[in-house]
């Protein structure tokens, strides 16, 4: 009971000090972008967070050029080349031309910059095919069309996914889907999971559909039960991070020791469609 | 029998009349007073008449006795985006919230803007802080009373309002000189006559409610008093928007019905069933799939209470009650996805036994003892729980000037409510106590003292409380975590320990051209929450400081003007602490939980009411209300973000403020 009331009573004082309480601010951090995938070249943008004081700020101020990234596995390590790169945003990626990700390997990310240095581990699963994909008519308009996406889990225990997707000649990278993230049971059978555009900040107005004529290369991503949470929890803050009645004020699941982000290895199976009338 | 009802206005009464063996009669003394509330002897509590709210400030062209409920002392200033009531930093679902003997649970229209309970149908409404008696049901906050009309009337009466986007009509029918019946109901006509205001480029939104009430009243002789109240309340808001094909449907019924059956006499003894049920729905609906979120709790409650007079100086509370609810568990029903599932019927129920024994005595000329315990046997498939309350409460009447009350009691709560965010939401999901989350206990003192300051003729009320709270639960899961997994609550429940202390001063002029209240409270709510943060953190209930003044000034008969302000300190929120780019999506990095507050809350409610006397219009009284919410236009902000700008490519720090900036209205009122 004493120390209850020496809480309230250093509460009471806390209360007389508010006024004057500075907003908590946090050193900047390295903010790590990263994914490796069956057959194709490690991708890591970095970047860094800023704080609140920030408000205004062009993002590319916080794009990071210098920094030096570096992959370990099997005993070897690469170092990653920085350069301009504008299929992203920010602008510049670091990549390597020397090796391609293998499904069942195991991928050991550093980066390092300015004293900062971020590291993360990270595994290709091993990819299932896309068994076919279907364009259907969207109602009540005549210049969208719908996808979706099947394929047959093969695993007899929960197994995790995530559908990316690109607009071939419009679009440079690979988008998530939204709600594109997935999980399974070994009962399920045949998944059919529609294949909706991204929400982005980036762009204004969201559609979730295709236009007609549209060439969508389709990414079929099977991920670890870690990335799986890490875009549930981004799902979650992009879909409702700014809204009043379902307010999430709960910080993105990083993989990343030392920064934030992700570093993901993705099974990938790969299949394209057009969108006809 | 010795029953005061001391009453202004208004015919309130304490639920249970202390009694000695005098030969006196049932006294009401009653006084004309412009100002809605008056303070009960000891001041524990607050009535709010209804009769004179529709000259006060109206929103939308209603007046809510919740929202003036809201202007007391210890209970905390909502939002407009908040619906709740919050009684000295405890939690909404803390407080018991009751039409006659039914439990409502979300009693709200428009998220809150207004109460589904029609003024011109109940007679006052009465908040309960933290002195309560022995019969209080099982919650560890406040108590709202709404009291309905419990007096046959002798002639047919009724009013009409008619406002911004709603019109409501009262009707006073006797039927007999023993026999009464009250009907009311109001309805808005937003999507009739608003539908193009509510659809721009992007969206399309539609919204209508109804609430209808019915009182029975039957007094059979002096002693004996049958009434049957109902409440039947809907509000359905559909939002389409057109360029992600997104419809979002939510929707809430409201039912309670009791019957009671009241005996005064030289023992006082009222028998009651009620039935309560809130069913909501939440909706996302694209063309390839349909996540519902459907939820109900159903509520059947039998009690009996009796008072018998033991001498002159002692009496003995005792009563019983019988509870049983019924719960459709929240659980999301999807379809089109993968994670594709359907509910089945995942109800599940409880019974809650209650007993309960409390003796008032009179043992000098100004102190009174009330000792009572409360026993509760609460059962549900997976756990049995018995408690025994106690309640102890001393009274000292200070002749002529007031009165001074302390009280210290236990109290249990098996039914826990929780959801996505503080706000107090219909979906927000009920829950009753089990195996994996058990009964919140909290243990509180509080000592009250009333004080009347004859020269000015006004009361002076001074409350504090301390208050201890175990196990209540908070909701950590998001949305998200409802569509992709099979969504199991309990792995998304935190168990939280913590205390509310605080002070609630009113300062209140009941009589004269000019009356008001002024209240100030300074609440602390902390909660021990290990999961998310190191030692006690602000609840999302504390208000550290809240202030309001309510003025209603009567110019003459016709013209008076009311005015609110309120002043309260900013809501606990989680601060950012950093923002970075990733997926092309802005992502905030928060610190401690509730470390931060959102900036204070400030507004200025104005209204002028032109009454037209019924001399002039034979039997017909008409009156023109014109008020303004917020009259200043303070941007009152909710909630703080990062946002990412298009045009310059740059982080914004954003706010979104109050819903209105400036709320004007005006409404018709006829009564006859």
């Amino acid at each position: 009971m004493k120390s209850q009331i020496a809480i309230i009573l250093l509460l009471l004082l806390n209360i007389l000090a508010s006024c004057s309480k500075e907003y908590p601010a946090e050193e900047q951090k390295l903010v790590i972008e990263g994914w490796i995938e069956n057959g194709e070249f490690p991708v890591v943008l970095v970047s860094l967070s800023g704080n609140i004081d920030n408000d205004g700020d062009e993002v590319a101020d916080f794009m990071v050029r210098w920094a030096k990234v570096s992959i370990h596995f099997d005993d070897k390590t690469y170092i990653l080349t920085g350069s301009p790169d504008k299929r992203y945003f920010p602008p510049y990626s670091y990549i390597s031309y020397d090796f391609r990700g293998e499904a069942g390997k195991t991928y050991t990310l550093e980066v390092e910059y300015k004293g900062m240095k971020a590291t993360a581990k990270t595994t290709v699963p091993t990819p299932i095919e896309i068994d076919s994909i279907s364009v259907g008519n969207v109602e009540d308009n005549d210049t969208l069309r719908s996808i979706n996406v099947h394929f047959t889990p093969d695993r007899d225990e929960t197994d995790y996914f995530r559908i990316r997707y690109r607009e071939y000649n419009t679009e440079s990278r690979f988008y998530p889907s939204f709600l594109g993230t997935i999980s399974t049971r070994p009962s399920d059978g045949k998944i059919s999971i529609p294949l909706y555009r991204a929400k982005l900040k980036t762009t204004k107005d969201y559609i979730p559909y295709f236009p007609i004529g549209s060439v969508v290369e389709v990414r079929l991503s099977r991920i670890n039960k870690e990335s799986y949470d890490i875009w549930c929890d981004y799902d979650n803050i992009v879909n409702f991070g700014s809204n009043i009645f379902f307010k999430q004020q709960t910080n993105l699941y990083t993989n990343i020791q030392g920064g934030y982000g992700y570093w993901i290895g993705y099974g990938i199976s790969k299949s394209r469609i057009k969108t006809t009338k | 029998m010795f029953a005061i009802l001391l009453s202004a206005g208004i015919k309130a009464q304490d639920t249970k009349p202390t009694l000695i063996n005098d030969t006196i009669q049932e006294i009401t003394v009653t006084a004309k007073a412009h100002n809605a509330t008056s303070i009960s002897r000891h001041g524990d509590k607050i009535s709010l008449s209804t009769h004179n709210l529709s000259r006060q400030v109206n929103i939308l062209g209603s007046a809510d006795a919740f929202k003036y409920i809201q202007l007391l002392p210890g209970v905390k200033t909502n939002s407009d985006y908040t619906t709740g009531t919050s009684v000295q930093g405890c939690d909404f679902s803390h407080t018991a919230i009751e039409m006659d003997e039914a439990t409502l649970f979300y009693p709200y229209h428009l998220l809150g803007i207004f109460s589904a309970c029609n003024n011109d149908h109940f007679s006052s409404v009465s908040l309960e802080k933290s002195i309560h008696s022995a019969d209080f049901a099982n919650r560890l906050g406040g108590k709202i009373s709404v009291m309905p009309h419990n007096v046959p009337i002798k002639k047919f009466t009724g009013s009409a309002n008619i406002g911004l986007i709603s019109s409501g009509t009262s009707l006073s029918i006797p039927l007999s000189s023993q026999c009464a019946l009250i009907l009311s109901g109001r309805l808005s006509y937003l999507n009739t006559l608003y539908s193009g205001l509510m659809e721009n480029k992007d969206n399309k939104i539609n919204y209508d409610f109804f609430d209808t009430n019915l009182t029975f009243i039957y007094k059979k002789n002096k002693a004996n008093t049958l009434s049957i109240n109902a409440l039947l309340g809907q509000d359905r808001l559909k939002c389409y928007n057109k360029e992600s094909f997104l419809n979002l449907k939510m929707g809430w019924d409201n039912t309670a019905i009791s019957a009671s059956w009241e005996h005064t006499g030289k023992t006082y003894h009222k028998s009651s069933i009620s039935f309560s049920d809130l069913k909501n729905e939440l909706q996302l609906q694209m063309p390839e799939f349909n996540i519902g979120i459907p939820a109900e709790i159903s509520h059947f409650s039998a009690k009996e209470k009796i008072t018998v007079a033991l001498g002159k100086k002692l009496s003995f509370n005792t009563g019983c009650a019988l509870e049983y609810y019924r719960l459709l568990e929240n659980n999301s029903n999807i379809s089109g996805m993968p994670d594709e599932n359907h509910t089945s019927d995942s109800h599940y129920s409880a019974t809650e036994s209650r007993l309960h024994g409390e003796l008032d005595y009179l043992f000098h000329e100004n102190w009174e003892l009330r000792a009572g315990i409360k026993a509760t046997y609460y059962h549900t498939s997976d756990y049995d729980n018995v408690s025994a309350d106690p309640l102890l409460t001393l009274r000292f009447t200070t002749p002529g000037t007031g009165a001074i009350a302390v009280h210290t009691g236990i109290y249990s709560q098996y039914l826990h409510q929780t959801g996505f965010s503080s706000n107090g939401l219909p979906t927000d999901f009920w829950f009753l106590a089990n195996s994996k989350m058990k009964k919140q206990k909290a243990f509180g003192i509080s000592a009250s003292w009333k004080h009347k300051i004859k020269p000015f003729n006004l009361n002076f009320v001074i409350e504090t409380y301390y208050k201890r709270i175990l196990d209540q639960p908070e909701f950590n899961g998001s949305v998200m975590s409802m569509i992709y997994n099979e969504f199991d609550a309990y792995d998304n429940l935190l168990n939280t320990t913590g205390f509310n202390t605080g002070i609630d001063i009113m300062l209140q002029k009941q009589f004269g051209k000019l009356s008001g209240w002024l209240s100030y409270s300074l609440g602390i709510a902390r909660r021990k929450i290990p999961e998310l943060a190191d030692g006690y953190v602000p609840s999302s209930g504390e208000q550290l400081h809240n202030l309001s003044v309510t003025v209603n000034y009567k110019l003459n008969n016709i013209w008076s003007f009311a005015s609110n302000f309120v002043f309260a300190s900013g809501t606990p929120t989680t601060p950012i602490l950093s923002v970075f780019m990733l997926g092309e999506n802005i992502m905030c990095n928060y610190g401690e939980y509730n470390s931060w507050h959102l900036p204070d809350y400030h507004r200025l409610d104005l209204s002028a009411t032109c009454t037209l006397p019924r001399k002039a219009f034979g039997k017909y009284a008409h009156s023109l209300n014109l008020s303004i919410v917020n009259a200043y236009a303070n941007k009152n902000v909710m909630l703080q973000y990062f946002s990412y700008s298009e045009d310059d490519a740059t982080f914004k720090f954003k706010e979104v403020s109050t819903m209105f900036k400036i709320l004007p209205s005006i409404s018709y009122r006829i009564e006859f």
